[in-house]
């Protein structure tokens, strides 16, 4: 087989670093038996490697503190910050701390925001539709007010329309938005 | 063995996941050596190096938790260590200092060069040291990663997150880039035995 020498270098690395197969090995060692220079340069990367691993010891191994030294600096300095600890907290109570401020807020939120918000809408409904005689929009007319349920006492939004029957007679008709149909309400004034 | 190895540190991650300092220690302790060979590849200076370990013992406590895969604890590691050396080494450049890069250099070559008073061949070494530091990064980690902490190529792999043969590749062009660059010339000796 014939190696490149990239595949040369591929292999004195692994040989080198310890990394090769007895089948590596094999044709290793078949090439520096035929190949002069495959020998040469094995032995310029032996040494290579060699001065590295002093080079690469003189720089980091043995200098500086030692790892628990730094270590536990380290954790006393976390420990010192109180948002590490907050960060630090069990699961459960992180949860409970989550949901006792939730609460807080929900609460803060229902209390407030009435005061803040904008006041009901006044009292007359926007669509109302008013009709009197001639046509003819009166200022001084009152409009009816909303409808306050009494057996829910509550208000409910409502259309309201008005037509003239046979007679002459002008009915005003509330609507409900729900389409729910009531009965008509008679407002002899109109 | 490396099964082995790896179920001990799922189980130190575990129970450092719990807040147990001893098992959070012993974790960070036995990945000391190439946590140290992988920042000084992305700093350069052996003097910073602890400053930096100091910020990531601090990084790795408060995250330990998020941590989702024990197993790939190492891989996790290496992130969070090569994000903290960048971070550490983009203030430095960002810092005005007294010295320029030349003189920063020459210092560190003075300190190269008492460390290896007593080294027979330290010409050599101070040739591979300054050549160490202008490789590329990819590769001068690699480099790092072999020679500090003597890993094999299946722990490199893992560690760095790449393929086994990436490993092989990269470090055989590192020796090759040291022992042109040392060397001068392919045809020259690299070094003497």
């Amino acid at each position: 087989m014939n190696m490149t020498e990239e595949m040369l270098e591929i292999l004195i690395g692994k040989y080198l670093d310890g990394e090769i197969t007895p089948s590596e090995q094999q044709i290793l060692q078949k090439r520096l038996d035929s190949d002069s220079h495959a020998k040469e340069l094995l032995e310029q990367f032996q040494a290579l490697s060699e001065r590295s691993c002093e080079v690469v010891a003189a720089q980091i191994i043995g200098r500086g503190k030692e790892a628990e030294e730094i270590f536990e600096q380290a954790w006393q300095r976390q420990a010192a910050n109180p948002l590490h600890r907050i960060l630090k907290m069990d699961g459960r109570l992180r949860f409970a701390v989550g949901l006792a401020a939730g609460l807080a807020i929900g609460l803060i939120l229902h209390f407030v925001l009435p005061f803040v918000s904008t006041p009901q809408s006044p009292d007359v409904p926007a669509n109302i539709v008013a009709q009197n005689e001639g046509n003819q929009m009166d200022a001084e007319l009152t409009f009816p007010q909303p409808l306050m349920d009494p057996a829910e006492n509550s208000l409910r939004n409502v259309d309201w329309y008005s037509f003239t029957d046979n007679q002459g007679n002008q009915w005003l008709v509330e609507g409900l938005r729900e389409n729910i149909v009531k009965p008509a309400a008679y407002y002899g004034g109109l | 063995m490396t099964t082995e190895r790896r179920q001990n540190e799922s189980a130190l991650v575990c129970a450092a996941q719990r807040s147990d300092k001893e098992a959070l220690q012993r974790l960070l302790i036995r990945n000391w050596p190439w946590l140290k060979g992988l920042v000084y590849s992305i700093l350069g200076d052996a003097d910073q190096i602890d400053d930096v370990l100091q910020d990531i013992c601090v990084r790795v406590i408060t995250k330990i938790d998020s941590l989702r895969e024990p197993e790939r604890f190492r891989p996790w590691l290496a992130v969070l260590a090569k994000r903290q050396a960048l971070r550490h080494r983009q203030r430095q450049a960002r810092r005005p200092g007294p010295l320029t890069e030349e003189i920063a250099g020459l210092q560190t070559d003075e300190k190269a060069q008492q460390l290896f008073d007593k080294v027979e061949k330290k010409e050599q070494c101070l040739k591979i040291l300054e050549t160490v530091k202008t490789l590329p990064e990819k590769y001068r980690q690699v480099f790092m990663l072999a020679y500090a902490a003597d890993l094999t190529y299946a722990n490199i792999a893992e560690i760095l997150d790449i393929p086994i043969t990436t490993v092989q590749i990269r470090l055989v062009r590192a020796r090759r880039m040291i022992y042109d660059k040392v060397t001068g010339s392919k045809s020259n000796k690299v070094l003497e035995k």
